[in-house]
Formats: C-alpha cells, sequence, structure tokens
C-alpha cells in the first residue's frame, strides 16, 4: 500500500537523483581507471600522455549526458498543493521521470565502466605498440554509443509526460 | 628529509607536455561542460516549440557534446602526427 501512495514527487526526484547519480558513478570509475593506467604507462613510455587523454573525454561525456537528461527531467518540476498533486497525470509524469532516469543511470554507468577498461588497456597498449591505438579508438567509440541509447530512450519515455499539474 | 643531492632533480617545465597541449585540454573540457547545457537552452527557448521540444533540444545538445569529443580526437592526433615530424627532423 505505501507504494500506491506514495507521492509522485517521490517518484520524479528519485528517479532524477539516480540519473545524475549513476551516471557520474560510471564516469568516475572509467575516469579512474584509465586515470591510473596513463600515469602508470607515462613513466616509461611518456609519449602516450597526450593521445590517451581521448578515453578521458570519452568518459567525461558519459558524465554530460547524465547532466543533460538531469536537466530535461527536472525542468517538469512543478511545486503544487497536496490536495491538487494526485492526478493521473502527474502520476504518469513521476513514473515516468523514475523509469527514464534508471534508464539513463544505468546505461550510463555501464558504458563509463567499459569505456574506462578499454581505455586503460589502451594506454597500456599504446605504450608498448603505437599503432594498436586507433584499432582499440574502434572499441571505444562502440562503448561510447551505449551511453547514446540510453538517453534516446531516456528521452522516448519522458518525451511525453507533462509538467507536474494541479488537479482542475 | 632527503636532501637535494640524493633526490632526483624536478623538471618544472617539462618539453613533451608544452603549454599548447594542457591549454587545449582545458579549453576543450570547459566546451564540453558549457557548450551542450547552454544549447540545450537556448534551442528548447527559442528554436523547437511543441510537444516534443526538449526532446529535440536535448538531442542537439547531445549532439553538441558528441562534436567536441570528435574535435578533441581530431586535435590530439595531429598535435600527436606533429610530434613525429619534429622528431624526425
Amino acid at each position: 500500500m505505501i507504494i500506491l501512495t506514495a507521492s509522485p514527487y517521490l517518484w520524479a526526484l528519485f528517479g532524477i537523483a539516480l540519473c545524475i547519480g549513476l551516471s557520474v558513478v560510471g564516469a568516475a570509475w572509467g575516469i579512474f581507471i584509465t586515470g591510473s593506467s596513463i600515469l602508470g604507462g607515462a613513466v616509461k613510455a611518456p609519449r602516450i600522455k597526450t593521445k590517451n587523454l581521448i578515453s578521458i573525454i570519452f568518459c567525461e561525456v558519459v558524465a554530460i549526458y547524465g547532466v543533460i537528461m538531469a536537466i530535461v527531467f527536472s525542468a517538469k518540476l512543478q511545486n503544487i498543493d497536496s490536495k491538487d498533486l494526485y492526478t493521473p497525470s502527474n502520476y504518469f509524469t513521476g513514473y515516468a521521470l523514475f523509469w527514464g532516469g534508471i534508464t539513463v543511470g544505468f546505461c550510463n554507468l555501464f558504458c563509463g565502466i567499459a569505456v574506462g577498461i578499454t581505455g586503460s588497456t589502451a594506454a597500456l597498449a599504446d605504450a608498448q605498440d603505437p599503432a594498436l591505438f586507433v584499432k582499440i579508438l574502434v572499441v571505444e567509440i562502440f562503448g561510447s554509443i551505449l551511453g547514446l541509447f540510453g538517453l534516446i530512450i531516456g528521452l522516448l519515455q519522458t518525451g511525453r509526460a507533462g509538467e507536474f499539474a494541479a488537479a482542475k | 628529509m632527503s636532501s637535494s643531492s640524493t633526490s632526483p632533480i624536478i623538471q618544472t617545465k617539462n618539453p613533451e607536455f608544452p603549454r599548447s597541449v594542457i591549454y587545449k585540454l582545458y579549453i576543450h573540457t570547459f566546451f564540453m561542460v558549457v557548450l551542450p547545457l547552454s544549447t540545450y537552452f537556448y534551442t528548447s527557448k527559442y528554436f523547437f516549440e511543441g510537444e516534443y521540444g526538449t526532446t529535440k533540444a536535448a538531442l542537439s545538445a547531445a549532439g553538441i557534446a558528441n562534436a567536441v569529443v570528435f574535435s578533441f580526437i581530431i586535435t590530439a592526433f595531429m598535435e600527436d602526427s606533429g610530434e613525429k615530424h619534429q622528431k624526425r627532423e
């Protein structure tokens, strides 16, 4: 019964929190894996420093997707009195923001981890053999598209959800 | 603490990592944060009206973010090939 009587605000704000939170977890995870590998490999092969920042930028793009979606979702929040809040349209907005946030958050989380592990291996392979970097970059581009999928589906889920509006 | 005779010499200006590289990275990071968000707000206010306005604005912001990534990739590769030509000469 608690789930049925939970406020749409709970669902909406929880979704926004998961969206940005999980995206940043994915981006941070990727950046620390890649960053430590670049720094370790650059001890013996300093030339890898500049080119391997591409992997860091790919991980950061994942966090930017999360920020964009959190801003898009939070634009639907309005201040509604609690007696006018429980309309079907507001319930739909709450649920849509919750599941849209989970979609975007988890897609960005695993995209960030994938790009991070690939980027760290790319740095170490580049330190050994410079010709390998361009080929591993293709793998990273494919991994980075996963975050874009999450963004598109999150937008499709919440595209029709209106702002919170008072009952008429 | 170890005296200066036993510690290695620390270079403050690293010739392999010139300042222009750091400036390009900072500029791309700054644009990565600022450009998508400002594109989203600008397009949703002035260009895309109607039911799916915010969706199209968010897609354009994601496109701009990917454009910044692409420009950074091109910059990094051009710098790398520039360094190779310098070292060969």
